[in-house]
């Protein structure tokens, strides 16, 4: 299989940071900024490197958009073991997400990738705009917030879809195609030092766009002026029986929505071991959606 | 990376004003007017909050359109006279410098108050009296209403005169246009009573000759409630019916939506609710009254912190935000939200009597952390010392730290002692009572500002003269507090099973399952201890020599303390005083009649008479040194609103 990720290097957010809300930009505190590859990223470059283990013959490609100062994510893919990286550098006007996504399917396209991986959301900007844009741009079809791949062959794959409050979903895709992966995705593996180092003694090539990139696919992002968050919704909140007593009301309202505890009402005591208590504690927790 | 207060910064239009972010501060009375007028002080303490960057600012509390409104009791503006417009524009220009949009509240209060100071009949819909005033009104007649109706429109072109952007008819805490509205207070069998649209028509008449005097170009909002909580009243159903016909009636350009109603002791608690209710506890109805109107809504009740405001704000429930009490504790709070600096936010912890509490017994407000409240002119400002000095600060309750705040401030250089090993003095007892946590929020910002300032704290040092004088101060301030008052009642001091309420908050209770709690200090004392063992299944009386049990609890915090006591079973006892314990017996005696009467059928007896100051050590070093102070319950027991006060206008003199 022919296999792309698309990976980034962002600061490490781990570390003080700064961010000025109005340009959107964040510095981090301290002598020397201390990058790392962004973590979902990371994930993907795993995903795609289990699948060129199981498949022989596989081959994997990193790409990023950035500067040349920016190319961290690069040698740390190098060094974990893929097989060609290649910066593209940006266009003069690179305006965020839209482009980036603009460059890495211009790179791939034509490229018959058969699998295009990426992080779900970086942990600078969490647009997670540029794998869904990538999709698009290429008419590709896309799994976003994907967890573990459960098959993978030739021509389609199974992959686990992670949804909100703990649930999740399988869903089969045909290839070739484009997954966002979720940080959860892959537990990524050690780099020693030594084939870091090797890694950085390396040259990366380096891609530029043909200058005629069509310009009108470049969406306004972000624009310079400030812009208004939209209307917000109602949320349908707790509110007390209108068939209640005033009185019942407003005390329903200071103890913050909760009916007044009877004993033995809402509330079951649990006795046995730990594991059988553990897992009740755990259907009681999924029954009630809080995780 | 989005910001975090992306709806609370974002600009919002009303009708043709934009306001430059969703913060209000809605119309409260200060009780600073000089014969009716909102004179200096009342500007000046505006003038803050301007300054502190809230982008609208509703004026005037229950501002009179007509002499029959109650005003002389709450000292509101008296906007019924043409001699007020010359103070409107100046405190109008003054806002508007700031990039502030300024509106004021009028109001007609009908039958809310008494006629004891104006000698004017109070007048309602109908002759039914207000529970909480309990006057009975005399009954408008149509041409009264004409009156009425005009007197509202003639006020509101005094606001637009007065160069205010707008102006807020209030129809809510049970004013006129609400008992009109209301099922339980207008039994009318005429034009104005019956049905909604009946009821409804007193309030439109208003609104449309308002619209009619005032033009196209001038916002007229309106305050009405979401839920009275009143037994028959103006529920949320019928409000959100109320509301939606004022919406598709046109003429009104926002709804501004609290909880409660002044009508009962009870829902006036809730109108202003207190740290016994949860955080942004009426949202739900605003975000019920937003989903049936097309005009923004103001989200209202206990918004103290602007990370609840931009979550109010981004699930729907207002377009803009109430922080009211909010910008009383920190009139910056706008500002420091913007600049991420939240933890210098004076976060307003609901207490209420210092502002609203003060408001209803008819004097000014103020705020029981913020001591420049009322006292603009005088302490907006704090000037750096003409000359460094070394500063020792005995005492690490808030009168200590207020103290060793200021004095750092003006940049003194200052060490403070706490014998114990944690800052907060009594604040870490009373935070201890049910419902009483947030209280801990003065002593928490104290600690983070004395900290951040670089007060050199030194805690589990319990100070000496000699240790005072070792630093070579040329200032001190003692604040060492005070301790429970045990008066010289036969057998208090030797029974065994007498204990203070703060012993009781401290978990120091003896065994037993009968309670008699002895409230003669008045306060929240009593009610906290009482509670606090109620929680523990023990069977609790309260009785008190006053005419009610927590006779000085200020009225929005009684309630909602009597409605927990009550449902927890406990009973209460007024007129009756502690006399003498003897051999497990206890002796009480009604206060009026003199007659007394026997206990044997109690195993534990709480006592609260107040505190008794601990002043061992000022008393030693006065004289000493130079420059000496005695601030707070050291120099005489009260409350924390005087602790604060008083630390903070010496530490200016140092």
């Amino acid at each position: 299989m022919k296999l792309a990720v698309c990976v980034k290097e962002v600061l490490d957010s781990r570390l003080p940071l700064q961010v000025f809300p109005d340009s959107g930009q964040i510095v981090q505190l301290g002598t020397e900024p201390i990058k790392l590859i962004n973590p979902a990223d990371r994930a993907a470059l795993e995903i795609a490197l289990n699948i060129r283990s199981q498949q022989p013959g596989s081959r994997v490609e990193v790409f990023s958009v950035c500067d040349a100062v920016q190319e961290g994510a690069l040698y740390f893919a190098l060094a974990r073991g893929a097989d060609v990286v290649e910066r593209l550098a940006p266009i003069a006007e690179h305006i965020g997400p839209p482009s980036t996504a603009l460059l890495l399917a211009a790179r791939m396209s034509g490229a018959k990738f058969d699998l295009i991986c990426c992080g779900d959301e970086t942990l600078d900007n969490s647009s997670a705009m540029v794998g869904p844009l990538i999709a698009e741009l290429l008419d590709l079809p896309q799994v976003t917030s994907a967890g573990r791949l459960r098959e993978c062959s030739k021509g389609k794959l199974i992959v686990e879809r992670k949804l909100d409050r703990g649930h999740g979903e399988l869903v089969e895709v045909e290839l070739p195609a484009v997954l966002t992966f979720k940080v959860e995705a892959a537990e990524s593996q050690y780099v020693s030092f030594r084939r870091l180092e090797q890694a950085r003694g390396k040259d990366i090539p380096v891609w530029h766009a043909d200058l005629d990139l069509p310009a009108r696919k470049l969406p306004q992002w972000p624009s310079s002026e400030k812009k208004l968050p939209p209307r917000a919704r109602v949320k349908k909140k707790f509110m007390p029986d209108a068939s209640l007593s005033a009185a019942e009301r407003v005390k329903m309202i200071m103890a913050g929505g909760m009916q007044p505890q009877q004993s033995g009402q809402n509330s079951a005591v649990l006795e046995g071991n730990p594991d059988y208590l553990s897992e009740q504690l755990f259907r009681f927790l999924k029954h009630h959606e809080f995780i | 990376m989005p910001n975090q207060f992306e709806y609370l910064f974002s600009p919002i239009q009303i009708r043709s004003k934009t306001v430059k972010n969703r913060i209000v501060s809605t119309a409260h009375v200060t009780v600073f007017t000089e014969n009716g007028m909102p004179a200096e002080r009342e500007r000046r303490y505006y003038v803050e909050k301007a300054k502190g960057g809230a982008g609208l600012l509703i004026c005037f509390g229950s501002s009179s359109i007509h002499p029959t409104s109650p005003a002389l009791d709450w000292k509101v503006v008296e906007m019924y006279d043409d001699r007020v417009i010359p103070y409107l524009q100046r405190f109008a220009d003054s806002m508007h410098e700031y990039g502030a949009v300024v509106f004021a509240q009028i109001t007609h209060r009908g039958r809310r108050g008494h006629s004891n100071l104006s000698w004017q009949r109070l007048v309602g819909p109908s002759p039914v009296k207000e529970p909480n005033h309990r006057e009975v009104p005399g009954v408008l007649r149509r041409e009264d209403i004409e009156m009425v109706v005009q007197a509202f429109a003639d006020a509101a072109v005094r606001v637009k005169k007065g160069g205010f952007d707008g102006v807020e008819l209030s129809a809510a805490h049970c004013h006129l246009i609400d008992q009109f509205w209301g099922p339980n207070c207008n039994f009318r069998n005429d034009e104005f009573g019956g049905d909604l649209e009946g009821r409804m028509r007193f309030g439109f008449m208003v609104i449309e000759r308002v619209r009619e005097a005032v033009g196209d170009d001038f916002v007229v909002g309106i305050r009405i409630t979401g839920d009275d909580f009143v037994e028959g009243g103006l529920n949320n159903q019928i409000m959100c019916e109320i509301a939606q016909r004022i919406s598709a009636h046109g003429m009104i350009d926002y709804f501004n939506v609290i909880g409660g109603s002044g009508e009962t002791l009870p829902a006036e608690a809730a109108c202003v609710p207190s740290m016994n209710f949860p955080l942004a506890c009426f949202s739900y109805l605003s975000g019920n009254i937003r989903e049936v109107v097309n005009q923004p809504v103001i989200a209202v009740g206990r918004i103290n912190d602007p990370v609840v405001a931009e979550r109010v704000l981004a699930e729907g429930q207002g377009d803009l935000v109430a922080m009211t009490r909010a910008l009383i504790a920190d009139p910056y709070l706008p500002m420091k939200a913007r600049e991420g600096r939240l933890d210098d936010i004076r976060q307003c912890m609901g207490y209420n009597e210092g502002c609203i509490d003060r408001q209803y017994m008819g004097i000014p407000i103020g705020c029981v952390q913020n001591p420049v409240i009322g006292y603009e002119a005088e302490w907006a400002d704090l000037p750096k010392a003409a000359a460094i000095k070394r500063v020792v600060v005995v005492g690490g309750g808030p009168a200590g730290m207020e103290a060793a705040r200021v004095a750092r401030l003006r940049g003194h250089d200052v060490v403070l002692f706490e014998k114990s090993d944690r800052l907060g003095g009594q604040l870490k007892i009373a935070k201890l009572a049910p419902k009483r946590t947030d209280y801990d929020g003065v002593g928490r910002w104290l600690e983070i500002q004395i900290r951040k300032l670089g007060v050199d704290i030194r805690l589990g040092a319990e100070a000496t003269v000699q240790m005072v004088l070792n630093e070579n101060p040329d200032a001190v301030l003692v604040a060492t507090g005070a301790v429970p008052l045990v008066p010289p009642i036969p057998g208090l001091s030797e029974c065994q099973y007498a204990v203070s309420a703060w012993d009781v908050l401290l978990g120091k209770i003896p065994p037993g399952n009968r309670v008699l709690v002895i409230d003669d200090q008045g306060g929240q004392e009593s009610t906290a201890a009482a509670e606090f063992l109620l929680d523990q299944k023990r069977v609790v009386e309260i009785i008190t020599p006053h005419y009610s049990v927590g006779e000085d609890i200020g009225p929005t915090n009684k309630p909602p303390v009597y409605a927990r006591l009550y449902a927890k079973g406990c009973k209460m006892q007024a007129t009756w005083e502690l006399r003498a314990i003897e051999n497990g017996t206890i002796r009480l005696r009604n206060y009026y009649g003199g007659n007394e009467i026997e206990r044997t059928d109690v195993d534990v007896l709480v006592y609260s008479f107040g505190g008794r100051s601990v002043d061992e050590l000022a008393l030693a070093l006065e004289g000493q040194v130079t420059e000496f102070y005695n601030v707070g319950d050291s120099y005489a027991p009260r409350s924390l609103h005087h602790a604060i006060v008083e630390a903070h206008k010496y530490a200016r003199q140092i």
